[in-house]
């Protein structure tokens, strides 16, 4: 197992915030987990939504952005998936991975949709996805993740950089493996075959 | 698909979760979704490995307002369900509206009258336009009953009644533009499998695409749900058309009805 990076995440605007700022989300002053305050909200408390919502928010509305680049769309994606979340609460199972996954799955997939079914509204910007494109958590932020989450950095951490770097940016940016290839300038099949090989050895690796 | 080497279905559905399908090999494979649990448990699998990874996106404050449009549109709660076993007295108590004895809304009662006409005469939905003027008699005859109403309800501009393949009336539905709200009201359990599916609701464009206004939340025949859409998406569905999918519990994952569309109807204008 190679040693983490202590790299902090590179700020490409001033309201993007360091989780390294954050590190009481996870940890002080969390009375109840998400996992409880979701359930909460499956019997109807909209206080636990607000609280839901305080927390996990401003890590979802990242992803909604990084993906979509439209601040616009991206509010109305995070806005959607909230009142999804709150009419489908009672559809979330604590024992089938944590409430992050859970509202992660929900925001991107939406996301997702948006970008393969509209095509990007905001172009991809090389540079801005250059600053963030490999971003590592400090051991510091991996304390503060699920473990479902540490397991997942420590297996991505056994890949090579390259495989990675591509499933990162097929992640938090939404990217197809064409837009892959262009940006890193790799051929198209290089990509497909490091993703693919990539996926099967994550999977041997969370399934150890 | 199932006689597709395993491999290759497991590739496909961590590339679905992924998002890295596009084009037509994403729309084939939601094809394929919706008729292959197995392939949709993959996808779920895979998309419980990856999505972790959410916990260390990068944090970015929303703006103030996206909080308030989301207790906007939660804000009303669902009404509590009713549950009857048989829809016939369900009707019956529909009827002593014309009493006076229930509060309900002009336009709900109009939705009722559909209701009653469809099942009792199968009425089909292109004779719609005909009942506009029995509707109207109606509306003169309720109408002291209605103000009373206004003060508790609002005034719905657009009713559409869902049917299923054999006409039934399965759903009703209420939308006020003016304010995005939706009133639907399941009137029969459609005979399906609830214990691992549910019913998503969809708002389909004339232009045919379809766009999630979530899960209904009960199955149970008198279930009353509001929820309050924005006004965009209000404005969009009075031009528009329900539908109601049957769906894994959770509702679609693909953002598209990937089980069987159970029943339609388009919202008609109210003039009231």
């Amino acid at each position: 197992m190679s040693v983490f990076k202590a790299r902090l995440w590179q700020s490409s605007g001033d309201t993007m915030v360091s989780r390294v700022d954050r590190p009481a989300v996870a940890n002080a002053g969390r009375t109840r987990s998400r996992e409880a305050l979701l359930q909460a909200c499956a019997g109807g408390d909209r206080t636990a939504l607000h609280s839901l919502y305080k927390e996990t928010a401003p890590q979802l509305f990242g992803l909604a952005l990084r993906i979509l680049r439209t601040r616009e769309l991206a509010e109305e994606i995070v806005q959607d998936s909230f009142v999804l979340v709150w009419r489908n609460a009672h559809t979330f199972d604590p024992s089938r991975g944590a409430a992050m996954a859970w509202l992660g799955r929900i925001v991107r997939n939406r996301c997702i949709d948006v970008i393969r079914q509209r095509g990007r509204e905001t172009p991809l910007d090389p540079a801005a996805i250059e600053s963030w494109a490999d971003p590592v958590p400090s051991p510091a932020d991996l304390a503060a993740l699920s473990s479902d989450a540490r397991r997942l950095h420590h297996c991505l951490e056994e890949l090579e950089e390259s495989p990675r770097k591509v499933l990162k940016l097929v992640y938090y940016e939404g990217m197809t493996y064409e837009e892959v290839a262009v940006h890193l300038g790799v051929p198209l099949g290089t990509v497909k075959s490091w993703v693919r090989r990539s996926l099967i050895r994550l999977r041997g690796c969370l399934e150890q | 698909m199932n006689h597709v080497d395993p491999e290759l279905r497991d590739q496909l559905a961590a590339e679905y979760a992924l998002g890295t399908l596009s084009g037509s090999a994403r729309h084939d494979f939601e094809r394929l979704l919706s008729s292959d649990r197995n392939l949709r448990n993959l996808v779920e699998d895979w998309e419980r490995r990856l999505n972790p990874l959410a916990e260390s996106a990068p944090a970015v404050d929303p703006p103030a307002h996206v909080w308030d449009e989301i207790d906007r549109r939660i804000a009303i709660a669902p009404a509590p369900p009713r549950v009857r076993e048989d829809w016939l007295d369900r009707l019956w108590d529909s009827i002593g509206f014309w009493r006076g004895a229930a509060a309900l809304t002009t336009a709900t009662a109009a939705a009722l009258v559909l209701y009653v006409l469809f099942h009792s005469q199968s009425v089909a939905p292109d004779q719609i336009a005909g009942l506009d003027q029995r509707l109207a008699r109606i509306e003169d005859a309720t109408r002291g009953l209605a103000s009373r109403v206004e003060a508790v309800a609002t005034r719905p501009t657009h009713v559409a009644v869902l049917l299923d393949k054999d006409q039934r009336p399965m759903m009703t539905a209420d939308l006020d533009t003016a304010d995005g709200r939706l009133v639907l009201r399941l009137n029969l359990t459609p005979p399906r499998d609830f214990t691992t599916n549910v019913l998503e609701v969809w708002l389909v464009s004339p232009d045919g695409t379809r766009r999630s206004l979530g899960v209904f939340p009960s199955e149970r025949p008198g279930t009353t749900t509001a929820l309050v859409l924005p006004h965009n998406t209000a404005e969009a569905l009075a031009k528009a058309a329900l539908a109601v999918s049957l769906e894994p519990r959770g509702g679609s994952m693909t953002g598209q009805p990937s089980g069987p569309v159970l029943f339609t109807g388009a919202l008609m204008p109210v003039a009231l």
